[in-house]
C-alpha cells in the first residue's frame, strides 16, 4: 500500500504531476498501456481476455490547497483557495509555497488579545500567509503570482486511525495502484484513470470518458464522513469504520438502480460491510462520466474521511481495507454487470 | 388523452428510477415508431422515420422525489432530495415508497417553538418521515435505505383544469404521446426522447441527444406563472393559465434561438394556436443542454404553464394542454425553415 | 496602421445581446474577409475566420474572442406601456436606475428608453437605502401602452445605450468592450499576420452567447477541434476597493488549474522574449471565460487565456488602455510564428 506516500506528495488541482510521475512508476510495470492527456489525466489500461467492453476505474489525483494571489509590499501573501475550503480552517496552518523555490509558511491571525470582536468570523480577505520575509522584494525570483501553495501535514497514525491530508482522494488512488498490483488479467479490457481537476469542477474526467468511452464505470472516492459529537446522527453521512459508502444519489446524479443492485451484491456476497451514504450533497466525477458521449452507467464507491478538505482529514484503516477488497470484487466481476 | 395523463402523473417515478414510467409509455407508443431504444441512461428513444433534417423532441419523464437513507431507532425514516425540493413546503405531506409504504413528512417541531415565523431551519436535515413505524426494526420491515419515494397525491379533474403531482413533466410526455399517436406525416426525421435525471441536472437529456445529433431541439416542459395567474404572483414571471402554451425566450440553462421561436410564432399564427411568451428568472430545461451538443443544435423550448410546480398539487389548463398537442403536431408536421 | 479607434467605436456600438449577434458577426466578416482564406458563420451563430499558414504539417490554433453583449429582455408589459425587464447575462440591478436603454421593436427600430427612477423629494426615508431590485425597476419607452403593444413584445431584447468617449492617456471607455475589445484584437492581428510568414493555420472564432453559458465557444471549439486554443477576455483591472491588473501594464495571463501550463509558459516566453508585459493573473477558480468551455472539448484542448484588463466590468462605461490591446497583437503575432511542426510533436502528451 502506497497510500502513505502518495498522501504526502503535493497535487493541489491543476499541479498534479509529482502525484502523476509516482503513480506512473509504481504501476508501470503492470500494465499495458499508458496515456495522458493535456489535462493531465493518467490513463493505464489492463489488457481483458475480451476487448468488447471497456470498463473504467476511475480516481482523482488532485487535492485541494491554495494559490498565490498577491504579494504585497510588507512580504505577506494574500491567497485564493482552489477547491471548496472553508475559511474558518486556515488560521495558525503551516503550508508550503511551490514557487521556484519552495518556501515554508504560516497563516497568520491576529492574537486574541488584539481582535475587536472573537466571535466575528474568519473572512478571506483578513487572511495571508507570512514566510518571514520583511518586503515584497526579498520574494522576488523565489515565488510569484499564480504559484501553488499546499497543505503539508504528513501521514501519521492517530489512536487507531490514519491521519493525513489528501485522503480525498489520494485513497481512491492507492486502492487502484493495489488492484493493478495483483496483475490480473481482468474479463474486460479495464482502464484505471488517476483524474485531474476534481476539486475544481470536475474536469478531469470530463475528458477521461471521451477517451475510453467506458461501458461501466467505477468512481473510487473519499468522501465526508461527520460521525462527531454534537453533530445529529442523521447528518453523518458516512461513518467510520462501517466499511465502504456506496452512493445511491449526489449533486447531480441519481446512481441507477442496476448499478447500485450490482455493487451491493458483490459487497453481500464476499461478506464485506459497507454503508450506505446518507446525504445527496456534494458530488463527484461520476456526474460528469454519466453524462459523457451517449451516457454510461457509473457507480461510486468511497472511503468515508472525516474532515475533509482540510489538512488534517482521518480515516479508519478498517475502511481501507474493505474499500480495496469490494473495488478488487468489482474489478474481477465486472463482467457480471452486464449478466444482469 | 385525459386517461393517459391520468396514468401517467399517477405513476410513481422519480429521478433515476424512471423504469416504470418509461415502460408505460412504451407501450402508448410502441405500434406507431419506426424504432425505439432504451440507453444506459433509461432514456427511452423512439424514433418515426423521415427524409429531412433530424428534429429532436424531448420531455422528460422523471418527477421530482426522495430517498430514504437512514432510519432511526425510533422508526423514523429520513429522507434526501430528488431533484429541487422547498423544504418548507413539505411538513405534512404524504408520500409513497417505491414498495408501497406510505408516509407523511413531519419536522422538528422545536423550531417552530422557537420562531415561529421563521421557517428556514425547515431543511432535509430537520425533517423525517412517519410510516407508522415503532421502532428501527419494524421501519426495516417495510422500508429498504435506498428507496425511493414520491409524493402520494391522485389525478383530480377539476372541469377545465387538472390537478396532480408530476404535472412536470408526464404532461409534456402525454402530449408527445399524443402527438405519435396522431401524427400522419412528417417531413422531419422525428426522435422523441423520453428523458431521465432531468430534475437532477439534465443528465439523460444530454446523453440521448449526443447520440442523435440532431439539428433542431425542442424540449417540452412546464412554466411557472406570476403575477397575472395568482394572488399577490412572483413579480417577475408575466406567464399565465389559459393563455396557451409558451414559447420560450430565456431561461438560466438557454437563449432560445429566435429564428426557430420566429418560425413557431408564424404557424402558431397560420394555424390560429394561441400562444404566450416565456421569459423565466430562474431554472432551465433540457433545452440546455440539447443546444450545446457536439458543434450545436438550433433549440428552443415550449412550455406549458403549471402551478405550484414541485409541489403534491401542481394545475394545468386543459385549453394549454390542448393547444400544446395541436402546437407540437403542426411542428412536427411541416418543415421548419429559417 | 490599425485604426483602433474607429473599430472599437464601430464594433462596440452595433446591436448584439447574447443570442442575436449576427449583425456584429456580419460587420466582422466585411472587416476581415479581403485578410483570410475563409469565413463561415455556425450553427450558434459564431463567426469562424480561417487564416491558413503555409506549413505541409500544420496544426490548428483557435484565438476566441466573444461577440456578444448583456443586456435586458422585456419581462413583462405593464399597464400605461411601462416595462418589465429581465436581465441577459450578469447585470447589476444597482446600477440601473437612470440609465438610457435601447429596446429593440418588433421590426428591429432601436428605440430609446430610460430605467425609472422616484425623486429624492418623494421618497420615504425608509425607502432611502432599499437596494434596487428587478422586482422594482421599470422601464420607460415614452410611448403609449397601444404602441408598445404594437412595437414591443415580451422578450424584446434591450441593450445599454453608451456613447463611445475618449479619455486621457489613450484610454476609452464605453458599452461591450467586454469582449468586442478583444474581438477588436483579433481583427487587428488578422491584419497583422498577412504580414508575416506563419505555418500554422490560425482559427479565429467570434463566439456568441458567452455572457449566458459560453455556448458559442464550446460548440465552435467542438466543430474545429484545435490544437492549441487562446482565448481572449476582459479581465478586472484594478479600481476602488480591487486590487487586480492594472490598466496600461499589459494584458494578464491567466494560471491555475483550467489554463494548460505548456501553453501559458510558451505564451509567457514569448512575452518575456520581446519584453511586453503580461502579468500574471491567478485563477483557482474555476473561470467563467471561454476558455473553460474549450479545455474539456472532446478529449481535451491545451488552452490559455489572456485578460485585457477593464474597469466597470458589465456596465456602460467600461473602460480599457489601448496600450494592453496593441500589446496582445504582438504577444498573439509572435506566439504564432513559433508554431511550426516541431510545436505540434510537442503537444503529444504522455
Amino acid at each position: 500500500m502506497v497510500l502513505k506516500e502518495l498522501c504526502n506528495l503535493y497535487g493541489v488541482s491543476g499541479n498534479e504531476g509529482e502525484v502523476r510521475n509516482f503513480i506512473r512508476n509504481e504501476i508501470k510495470d503492470y500494465v499495458d498501456e499508458i496515456k495522458v492527456d493535456c489535462l493531465g489525466n493518467l490513463m493505464v489500461k489492463k489488457r481483458g481476455r475480451n476487448c468488447s467492453k471497456q470498463i473504467m476505474f476511475l480516481a482523482h489525483m488532485d487535492e485541494v490547497g491554495l494559490m498565490v494571489e498577491k504579494i504585497e509590499k510588507n512580504g505577506t501573501i494574500k491567497f485564493q483557495s482552489v477547491g471548496g475550503i472553508l475559511p474558518s480552517i486556515f488560521p495558525a496552518t503551516n503550508v508550503k509555497i511551490l514557487g521556484k523555490e519552495t518556501l515554508s509558511g504560516v497563516i497568520g491571525i491576529q492574537p486574541i488579545h488584539l481582535q475587536k470582536s472573537v466571535l466575528s468570523p474568519i473572512k478571506m480577505d483578513s487572511l495571508y500567509i507570512d514566510c518571514g520575509a520583511n518586503s515584497d522584494t526579498e520574494l522576488n525570483g523565489k515565488i510569484e503570482i499564480g504559484d501553488y501553495i499546499t497543505f503539508i501535514t504528513k501521514f501519521s497514525q492517530l489512536g487507531d486511525l490514519w491521519e493525513g491530508k489528501a485522503f480525498d482522494d489520494r485513497v481512491g488512488c492507492s486502492i487502484m495502484i493495489d488492484i493493478l498490483k495483483e496483475n490480473i488479467t481482468p474479463e474486460f479490457d479495464t482502464w484505471f484513470v488517476f483524474a485531474t481537476q476534481e476539486e475544481v469542477g470536475l474536469r478531469g474526467s470530463i475528458t477521461a470518458s471521451y477517451h475510453i468511452k467506458p461501458d461501466f464505470a467505477l468512481v473510487l472516492e473519499g468522501t465526508t464522513a461527520c460521525d462527531i459529537p454534537l453533530v445529529e446522527r442523521n447528518r453523518y453521512t458516512t461513518q467510520l469504520g462501517k466499511g465502504p459508502a456506496i452512493s445511491i444519489a449526489h449533486n447531480g446524479l441519481v446512481f441507477g438502480k442496476k448499478v447500485f443492485t450490482f455493487l451491493k451484491n458483490i459487497a453481500e456476497q464476499k461478506q464485506i460491510p459497507f454503508q450506505v451514504k446518507e446525504k445527496i450533497s456534494g458530488g463527484n466525477d461520476a456526474t460528469r462520466i454519466a453524462k459523457a458521449e451517449k451516457g454510461t452507467f457509473v457507480g461510486s464507491v468511497s472511503v468515508p474521511v472525516r474532515y475533509i478538505h482540510s489538512p488534517t482529514s482521518v480515516m479508519h484503516p478498517e475502511d481501507y481495507i474493505n474499500t480495496q477488497k469490494l473495488a478488487m470484487g468489482i474489478f474481477n466481476n465486472s463482467q457480471n454487470f452486464f449478466n444482469q | 388523452m385525459q386517461d393517459i395523463i391520468k396514468r401517467l402523473v399517477e405513476t410513481s417515478s422519480p429521478s433515476g428510477r424512471e423504469e416504470n414510467i418509461q415502460k408505460i409509455i412504451l407501450e402508448y407508443i410502441k405500434p406507431y415508431v419506426d424504432d425505439y431504444h432504451i440507453d444506459s441512461l433509461g432514456n427511452l428513444i423512439a424514433h418515426k422515420k423521415g427524409n429531412g433534417k433530424k428534429l429532436l423532441f424531448d420531455a422528460h419523464a422523471d418527477e421530482i422525489g426522495f430517498v430514504a437513507t437512514y432510519i432511526d431507532d425510533n422508526g423514523f425514516i429520513h429522507i434526501e432530495p430528488l431533484g429541487g425540493h422547498l423544504p418548507v413546503n413539505l411538513p405534512h405531506q404524504r408520500i409513497r415508497f417505491e414498495y408501497g409504504t406510505k408516509g407523511t413528512i413531519g419536522y422538528e417541531s422545536e423550531i417552530l417553538m422557537k420562531q415561529a415565523s421563521d421557517r428556514k431551519e425547515v431543511s432535509f436535515d430537520t425533517l423525517f418521515v412517519d410510516i407508522g413505524a415503532r421502532t428501527r426494526n419494524e421501519a426495516l420491515s417495510k422500508i429498504r435505505i435506498g428507496e425511493t419515494a414520491t409524493y402520494d397525491s391522485s389525478f383530480v379533474d377539476m372541469g377545465n383544469r387538472y390537478m396532480s403531482k408530476a404535472m412536470d413533466d408526464r404532461i409534456a410526455c402525454a402530449i408527445l404521446i399524443n402527438v405519435i399517436q396522431t401524427l400522419k406525416s412528417n417531413h422531419h426525421d422525428l426522435y422523441f426522447v423520453f428523458a431521465t435525471q432531468e430534475e437532477v441536472g439534465l443528465v439523460g437529456s444530454k446523453a440521448a441527444a449526443y447520440g442523435i445529433e440532431p439539428d433542431y431541439g425542442i424540449a417540452l416542459d412546464v412554466t411557472a406563472t406570476g403575477f397575472r395567474d395568482t394572488p399577490k404572483g412572483a413579480k417577475r414571471i408575466p406567464m399565465k393559465l389559459g393563455s396557451g402554451p409558451a414559447i420560450k425566450i430565456q431561461d438560466r440553462s438557454m437563449i432560445a434561438d429566435h429564428r426557430l421561436n420566429q418560425w413557431i410564432q408564424n404557424i402558431a399564427e397560420e394555424s390560429h394556436i394561441p400562444y404566450q411568451f416565456e421569459v423565466l428568472a430562474f431554472g432551465g430545461t433540457n433545452a440546455g443542454v440539447i443546444q450545446t451538443t457536439k458543434s450545436g443544435v438550433i433549440t428552443t423550448c415550449i412550455s406549458i404553464p403549471t402551478r405550484y410546480l414541485h409541489s403534491a398539487s401542481e394545475v394545468v389548463d386543459v385549453f394549454d394542454v390542448r393547444h400544446t398537442a395541436q402546437l407540437m403536431k403542426t411542428i412536427a408536421e411541416k418543415e421548419i425553415s429559417i | 496602421m490599425f485604426d483602433w479607434e474607429r473599430v472599437l467605436k464601430t464594433i462596440t456600438s452595433l446591436y448584439g445581446i447574447s443570442g442575436e449577434e449576427l449583425s456584429v458577426a456580419n460587420w466582422i466578416q466585411k472587416e476581415i474577409s479581403p485578410f483570410v482564406q475563409k469565413t463561415y458563420i455556425n450553427t450558434l451563430g459564431s463567426l469562424v475566420a480561417i487564416k491558413e499558414g503555409v506549413g505541409k504539417i500544420k496544426g490548428k490554433l483557435m484565438i476566441s474572442t466573444h461577440i456578444d453583449e448583456i443586456g435586458f429582455v422585456v419581462g413583462a408589459i405593464l399597464d400605461g406601456g411601462f416595462l418589465k425587464v429581465e436581465p441577459r447575462g450578469g447585470v447589476d440591478p444597482k446600477i440601473l436606475q437612470a440609465q438610457e436603454c435601447l429596446v429593440r421593436s418588433i421590426n428591429g427600430e432601436m428605440l430609446p428608453s430610460v430605467f425609472s427612477t422616484v425623486p429624492p423629494h418623494l421618497i420615504k426615508p425608509e425607502e432611502r437605502n432599499k437596494v434596487a431590485s428587478y422586482d422594482t425597476l421599470i422601464l420607460d419607452t415614452g410611448l403609449s401602452e397601444e404602441d408598445v403593444k404594437k412595437r414591443i413584445r415580451i422578450g424584446s431584447p434591450i441593450v445599454f445605450k453608451a456613447p463611445f468617449i475618449s479619455l486621457l492617456n489613450n484610454r476609452f471607455s464605453s458599452k461591450t468592450l467586454d469582449d468586442r475589445a478583444c474581438a477588436t484584437i483579433s481583427i487587428a492581428t488578422i491584419k497583422e499576420l498577412t504580414k508575416i510568414y506563419h505555418e500554422w493555420d490560425i482559427y479565429f472564432v467570434f463566439s456568441t452567447q458567452e455572457e449566458v453559458g459560453l455556448k458559442g465557444a464550446g460548440t465552435s471549439a467542438w466543430e474545429i477541434n484545435p490544437d492549441v486554443a487562446i482565448a481572449m477576455d476582459v479581465g478586472f483591472a484594478s479600481q476602488e476597493g480591487y486590487v487586480g491588473l492594472s490598466l496600461g501594464e499589459g494584458p494578464g495571463l491567466a494560471v491555475g488549474p483550467n489554463f494548460t501550463p505548456k501553453i501559458v509558459k510558451d505564451i509567457r516566453d514569448v512575452a518575456k522574449n520581446e519584453s511586453i508585459p503580461l502579468p500574471i493573473e491567478p485563477s483557482a477558480r474555476p473561470g467563467g471565460t471561454d476558455a473553460g468551455a474549450i479545455q474539456v472539448s472532446r478529449g481535451g484542448v491545451p488552452t490559455a487565456l489572456i485578460s485585457i484588463p477593464i474597469k466597470y466590468m458589465h456596465t456602460p462605461i467600461e473602460l480599457l488602455d489601448l496600450k494592453d490591446c496593441k500589446y496582445t497583437v504582438r504577444i498573439l503575432t509572435e506566439y504564432i510564428k513559433n508554431l511550426d511542426t516541431e510545436y505540434l510533436e510537442g503537444l503529444k502528451w504522455s
